[in-house]
């Protein structure tokens, strides 16, 4: 049983060094990791959770690492990602780079992930994306609420709009019909969808987006108020969960060898 | 295509700046010294400007100094907090090792509203040490430990109602209290840098621990009187003249060396500033009045350095050397009286006959004359810091492999190929969480090293490039290889930042940490440096600056480099 109250506090620098350290820890290669901690930290911050699905899931994050994601480009403009049952903290910043890729060559880009884990702390890759000026959508299952859409603005990129799909809505055959059109999607296990539409293609669909958030059928994200917060006040995450994240960064950490004792060392950052 | 700049291009012509290529060695970093813009002088200067007030509002130590002490400081219209816990850590407990369990003072800045109820909370969280989180809306943690050639003999002097008598070699480096780290930035759940915002009296880089070192400093003088007042309610204080001789001690070891090499754009930053302060500095014309503080200052040098310890060290040129190369400079200033002209003629002949050391000791006395042409870099520490960009995800991988070529083809260089340039390895260490170095073939655990081995992964990362094809798209490779991916975002992102490299091989087994060590101490402000072996560097902060009770009044021109107090 977890003690309903007990928290801890954890600044945004503990949750990106320790996320390091765990990622490594799990296997992830070096040069992969601090892409996946900018990923697992924004999430943490702004929506929660990171931190105890990363606890909860150790050992399915450990075998999925020693797997290699393959990259298929089955339209000019759409890449298919087989993630083997990595994260999308592992994968996440490919995926971007390769949508980004395609949409700033032909007006927009579209990759569909199969078989990811975890598609939905992907809050990190819509907000580099807005802040690149691109306008992205991500679309993806979110356990508690089914389908999702999620949107960052290019001219908002603070934000993040989140939509749940109700297939008798009108704003989702909307979105539905803006996504779709042009753009190749497989039907078989496609857990997230991203696409990125650049500046030029997202100026006619932009006062669309803004009338309907202004509806209100959006969940609005505020990244940097989150993020300011987090770094003003830290955040707080279950006591018990929160040292099994400690611990297992810190099991990165080695047991001083006699011939190091007399080294010296630092306080610094 | 990208445009791929020249070398020349990165180097703003404007300022006239050096080369990387000369500059960010570990040998040339080795001979920085503190200027104008280091940070400890920076935040003087600002205590002093802005009239900040210090007030020890609770002290309860006793006899021996174990207690508590609580100061509460006004900046500005910010009211800070500084909390200490003071113990006596018997003598053979105290190896001045992080990982020790006990400190003779353990202290947190804060902001906020504080009682001393709220104090006990915070001081079991102190006591786990690394895994300690701090319970009020603490800035950082600091530690530190009482030096065992002046603390306790300064105590029995006062106490005997004299004064305390030190030898010409205890001088070198003197100080009460010993710093033993400070903890900020998130550390411990301490509030993060940029949460600090503008306005608020420690948002300039590193001033939360140059703040720290600043009251240790304070607190020594006040504990000792203390102690030496309750073994004899008639004990003398110690003289101004005296504390303000005395600075805060600091030992730094070789785990820093894993800092520069995290910190690419902070290392960039720093050299920026600095080199375009002295471009700056170098460029005034020279009048009588700068002539004349220049030799004053040079004059306070000297004053210092005969009573610096006349050490030999494989690293750094000895104090005698460096006297006689300042005493060349001051004979050449003589002869620059009556021409109309700049610094650069004068720094040319230094170049060629006095040592780098003596060189960039008078560049850091140009930068203090110059100083109110100088000052308004100082505002381009945080923003410099924190920029971010956005790297081109449309490059290629000739484009790429042309950028390695161009800026980094240092990293080619025969003498940071070869086995040795991986001998050793860093890695966090378990008992506190600091990096410490291993021997690759004989300690366990590279696996888990710190990063630090620049070149070869840009040597490593080429030769993966190679066997790809020239037009293929870098955002591809990454897909395919993204264990490349740090290294290749590190060359995409500073490429064009042209001092955010050192040019060596950190795990190498040339590499002497002591360099990296002293340049990242002058740019924070270690005025005196003193070589122990090529993996520390020890010295002192704050010598010479004003006492708390001095701030509101105006700072003298080379405060940084005191008189010896002179004895009756």
């Amino acid at each position: 049983m977890i003690k309903k109250n007990s928290l801890k506090k954890i600044s945004e620098w503990e949750l990106r060094t320790h996320s390091q350290s765990v990622f490594r820890v799990l296997g992830m290669p070096f040069g992969i990791v601090e892409s996946a901690a900018r990923i697992f930290c924004l999430s943490e911050i702004v929506s929660g959770g990171a931190v105890a699905y990363l606890v909860k899931n150790q050992k399915k994050i450990s075998l999925s690492t020693a797997k290699k994601i393959t990259v298929e480009k089955k339209t000019p403009t759409t890449f298919v990602i087989d993630a083997w049952h990595q994260t999308v903290f592992s994968v996440g910043e490919s995926a971007l780079d390769l949508t980004i890729l395609n949409s700033v060559n032909s007006g927009f880009g579209h990759t569909c992930i199969k078989n990811l884990m975890a598609p939905y702390y992907s809050i990190w890759l819509l907000y580099a994306a807005s802040k690149r000026g691109l306008l992205s959508i991500i679309h993806f299952n979110r356990k508690s609420v089914g389908p999702v859409y999620a949107i960052a603005l290019p001219n908002n990129p603070t934000k993040v709009y989140e939509l749940a799909i109700d297939p008798g809505d009108p704003l989702t055959r909307e979105m539905d019909r803006i996504l779709t059109k042009n753009i190749f999607v497989p039907k078989d296990s496609v857990v997230l969808n991203l696409t990125c539409f650049s500046a030029k293609n997202a100026e006619p669909l932009i006062p669309f987006f803004e009338s309907q958030i202004n509806v209100k059928k959006f969940k609005t994200l505020d990244i940097e108020k989150k993020w300011a917060h987090a770094c003003r006040h830290g955040i707080f995450i279950n006591s018990i969960i929160a040292d099994k994240f400690f611990e297992l960064g810190r099991s990165l950490w080695l047991p001083t060898s006699d011939r190091s004792k007399s080294q010296g060392s630092i306080g610094l950052n | 295509m990208i445009k791929v700049l020249k070398k020349s291009d990165l180097i703003n012509n404007s300022h006239n700046l050096r080369s990387p290529d000369k500059i960010m060695t570990a040998e040339s970093l080795g001979a920085t010294k503190a200027y104008r813009l280091s940070f400890a002088r920076s935040m003087v200067r600002k205590m002093t400007c802005e009239n900040w007030r210090i007030n020890l509002t609770d002290l309860d130590v006793d006899s021996n100094g174990i207690g508590r002490a609580l100061y509460q400081i006004k900046a500005k219209s910010t009211s800070l907090g500084f909390l200490i816990f003071s113990d006596q850590v018997p003598e053979i407990e105290r190896t001045g090792r992080l990982s020790e369990s006990r400190f003779d003072g353990m202290g947190v800045i804060f902001d906020g509203p504080f009682s001393m109820e709220m104090a006990d909370l915070e001081y079991t969280e102190m006591l786990k040490r690394s895994k300690g989180q701090t319970t009020i809306d603490g800035i950082a943690w600091t530690l530190c430990t009482r030096s065992s050639r002046f603390f306790s003999k300064t105590v029995e002097a006062l106490a005997d109602g004299r004064q305390p008598f030190f030898s010409a070699e205890d001088l070198s480096a003197a100080y009460l209290l010993r710093n033993n780290g400070c903890y900020g930035n998130g550390r411990h759940g301490t509030r993060m840098w940029e949460s600090l915002g503008d306005d608020h009296p420690l948002s300039s880089t590193y001033f939360p621990e140059m703040f720290a070192l600043y009251m240790w400093r304070e607190f020594g003088f006040v504990l000792v009187e203390e102690m030496a007042r309750q073994i004899n309610p008639k004990a003398v204080r110690l003289p101004s003249e005296f504390k303000r001789y005395l600075g805060i001690g600091n030992s730094t070891g070789q785990g820093m060396s894993t800092f520069v090499v995290k910190w690419p754009r902070w290392i960039n930053t720093w050299c920026v500033i600095r080199e375009k302060a002295i471009s700056l500095a170098i460029n005034q014309d020279i009048t009588i009045d700068n002539i004349v503080n220049a030799k004053f200052l040079i004059e306070r040098v000297l004053g210092n350095l005969e009573h610096q310890k006349h050490e030999l060290s494989p690293c750094f040129l000895s104090s005698v050397q460096l006297a006689k190369d300042l005493k060349k400079i001051y004979n050449e200033i003589n002869i620059l009286r009556g021409e109309k002209t700049n610094w650069g003629s004068l720094i040319h002949w230094c170049i060629s006959n006095v040592h780098q050391e003596a060189v960039e000791q008078f560049y850091s006395i140009l930068t203090e004359v110059h100083g109110s042409i100088v000052d308004p870099l100082q505002q381009k520490f945080s923003l410099e810091m924190n920029k971010s960009i956005n790297i081109d995800l449309q490059m290629t991988i000739g484009e790429l492999r042309n950028l390695i070529n161009t800026y980094y083809g240092w990293a080619f260089n025969d003498i940071l190929c070869g086995p040795n340039m991986t001998h050793y390895f860093f890695y966090r260490s378990e008992e506190h969480g600091e990096q410490r170095r291993g021997e690759r073939y004989i300690d366990a655990g590279s696996i888990n090293e710190t990063f630090t081995a620049v070149p070869t992964a840009v040597r490593q990362l080429n030769e993966k490039l190679s066997q790809e094809s020239d037009t293929q798209f870098v955002a591809i490779f990454l897909a395919k290889y993204p264990e490349y991916r740090f290294i290749t975002e590190r060359i995409r992102t500073f490429w064009n930042e042209p001092y955010a490299e050192i040019r060596t091989s950190i795990p190498g087994y040339e590499f002497q940490p002591a360099h990296i060590i002293r340049f990242v101490l002058a740019t924070f402000g270690m005025e005196t440096a003193h070589f122990s072996t090529e993996k520390w560097v020890q010295g002192t902060f704050f010598q010479g600056a004003p006492l708390s009770s001095e701030l509101d009044l105006e700072l003298e021109i080379g405060w940084f480099y005191p008189g010896a107090p002179i004895y009756d």
